[in-house]
């Protein structure tokens, strides 16, 4: 088998697995259309706390909170699927033994982080397309056509930096059930500090100064931006890739200061 | 000797092992022929796991020479890996992925694998291939084990424990298995807990204790060395004094309960002379039974003896 075909093999048998196991399509797409039609549906062009218009960071403002919902929520599907359901797999698949085993076969390691990476690529591209078409057809929210190229290179992005930073974690995490505490609260915490539920403006400053450094909130106003101001070519904000990419290489370096983590805790 | 003209598979000399101040795999040395089974037994914590670990890769020694198929495991790449086979005690793949799936997921890792319908066949769970693996019983997943061994066409296996869950008739049909490959020149290296198993399969024993080699060789080897591998035992007499028959006999008697026994190194002799006395003195001598060792008491001897490192000289000294 050639580097590629065990790639492609694994990734489809990951897939299949991820997909009947039914946690990141719940978590990364049912949940983040629910929450995002809920939100929408409820508090519709009525700015949350009266501050109206909202204001999206570095792109203008708009003063249609649906519109500033459906980049938010694309973001929380990109962190619900790529991290907060992936985590607690990828230290399932440790802890039972199977990624030692795996490691006792040809499969090189790179390969099949690769294969992680697309699936959770899979689950977070539908959960974007659920979350602009949803928006589109719900609540007439639209972009213009050049900003379709940007929304996928921030998914691309945004999902790559979420599996890095799983990888990361899953070495700190002893059992499943340890790990779900952990991605929960993360996922969370950074979704009501970086613009899915709230608007910033709703936020003290200091919250919101902190949270333009973390993973999520760049992610959620690149979206926003895309949708608020009229994009020009990807209309990408290199401030917010420069964040994300930031964010995965200290996963990448945790990973390779620490080790990767390939043998079960609970062994005897 | 099968082994004339075979190549060694596994060589290992002066293996060493620590974790932290403990050391739990202490000067090791063994060599396994190209399609041999041996067997590696020992006690839980005897070092059985750490040896078999860093036979696999998994493990980094801390001393010795290792060399597996003519590389040394902590080195090793993929080219290796495609050559070798692991059944691991704990593992579980999926669950919800079907047998054949998780198969066909092996099978895409190595450059010539078996056919997984053949290979389902091998392990008796064709009839399962369509189940998803979390709603295989214990024993049904430890055959899905094996097969996920054998999918790569190893030239080596390790199995460590694989009948553990097993019915008595899976199991016999595991050993017919074993025995299959090792016939067609699969070398394979058994771990396992049911001397019955070893005795049966395995063409060779290293029995470890306290992370050393206490004893070594076949089956027969280690009885020889052991001295006394007959037990005879018989009811106790009423009114007889035990310790009589024991001055007579020149034996020492172990009693338990009404049952007496002792083992005999020269069981014609010492039962001529026990029929001799019991016609003396017109004793019968009920339930009278002569049972050979099994690998399990000289294990069990061991286990009694192998908490120092004249585990070996007790077992191959003379008595």
């Amino acid at each position: 088998m050639s580097a590629t075909a065990i790639l492609i093999s694994q990734a489809r048998y990951n897939l299949v697995a991820t997909v009947r196991s039914g946690a990141a399509i719940a978590l990364g797409i049912i949940m983040p259309v629910v929450f995002f039609v809920g939100a929408a549906a409820l508090f519709g062009a009525e700015a949350l706390g009266g501050d109206s218009p909202v204001v999206v960071r570095g792109a203008g403002e708009t003063a249609d909170l649906r519109t500033f919902y459906v980049g938010g929520f694309m973001a929380y599907s990109v962190l619900y699927a790529a991290f907060v359901a992936s985590l607690p797999e990828l230290v399932d698949i440790r802890e039972r033994g199977l990624l030692k085993r795996l490691r006792g076969t040809p499969l090189p390691l790179g390969a099949f982080v690769a294969a992680r990476l697309a699936i959770a690529l899979v689950v977070t591209m539908i959960g974007v397309t659920a979350i602009g078409v949803t928006g589109r057809v719900a609540f007439g929210v639209t972009t213009s056509p050049g900003a379709l190229l940007g929304i996928v290179i921030q998914t691309i992005v945004g999902t790559a930096m979420f599996t890095c930073l799983a990888f990361a974690i899953a070495s700190f995490a002893r059992s499943n059930s340890a790990a779900q505490g952990m991605s929960n609260g993360v996922g969370i915490a950074l979704a009501m500090i970086s613009g899915v539920f709230f608007a910033p403006s709703v936020l003290p400053d200091a919250v919101g100064d902190v949270a333009r450094y973390l993973p999520l909130e760049p992610l959620a106003n690149g979206y926003q931006s895309l949708y608020v101001s009229d994009a020009s070519g990807f209309g990408l904000d290199l401030g917010n890739l420069v964040v994300l990419v930031a964010w995965s290489l200290v996963a990448i370096t945790l990973v390779a200061v620490r080790g990767f983590r390939w043998k079960p805790f609970q062994q005897r | 000797m099968r082994d004339l003209g075979r190549s060694v598979a596994i060589s290992v000399e002066g293996l060493c092992k620590s974790y932290g101040d403990r050391q739990v795999v202490r000067d090791v040395s063994f060599s396994v022929t190209q399609g041999e089974c041996l067997g590696l037994l020992g006690h839980n914590g005897a070092g059985k796991t750490t040896t078999i670990e860093i036979l696999e890769g998994y493990l980094a020694r801390d001393g010795g020479q290792v060399s597996v198929l003519g590389t040394d495991p902590a080195t090793a790449d993929a080219s290796w890996r495609r050559r070798i086979g692991i059944v691991l005690q704990d593992m579980e793949v999926f669950p919800t992925l079907t047998v054949a799936e998780s198969l066909q997921m092996f099978a895409d890792l190595y450059p010539a694998p078996r056919a997984v319908g053949d290979t389902l066949e091998l392990v008796d769970l064709i009839g399962l291939a369509s189940s998803r693996v979390g709603r295989l019983s214990g024993g049904e997943k430890r055959r899905l084990d094996v097969a996920l061994g054998l999918i790569g066409n190893p030239e080596l296996l390790f199995l460590d424990e694989p009948t553990t869950g097993l019915d008595p008739s899976a199991r016999r049909d595991l050993w017919e298995l074993v025995r299959k490959l090792t016939g067609s020149g699969v070398t394979i290296v058994l771990t396992t807990h049911y001397m019955d198993e070893a005795q049966t399969l395995a063409d060779r024993l290293v029995i470890l204790a306290d992370g050393a080699v206490a004893a070594e060789g076949t089956f027969e080897e280690l009885l020889e060395r052991r001295g006394d591998a007959t037990t005879i035992s018989f009811r106790v007499p009423d009114a007889v004094p035990i310790a009589a028959i024991g001055q007579h006999l020149g034996a020492v008697l172990q009693v338990d309960a009404d049952r007496a026994e002792f083992t005999s190194a020269n069981p014609q002799d010492d039962l001529h002379r026990l029929f001799l006395w019991a016609e003396e003195h017109s004793v019968e001598l009920d339930h009278l039974a002569v049972q050979r060792s099994s690998l399990e008491d000289l294990f069990l001897s061991i286990g009694l003896d192998g908490q120092s490192a004249t585990a070996g000289a007790t077992l191959g000294g003379p008595r």
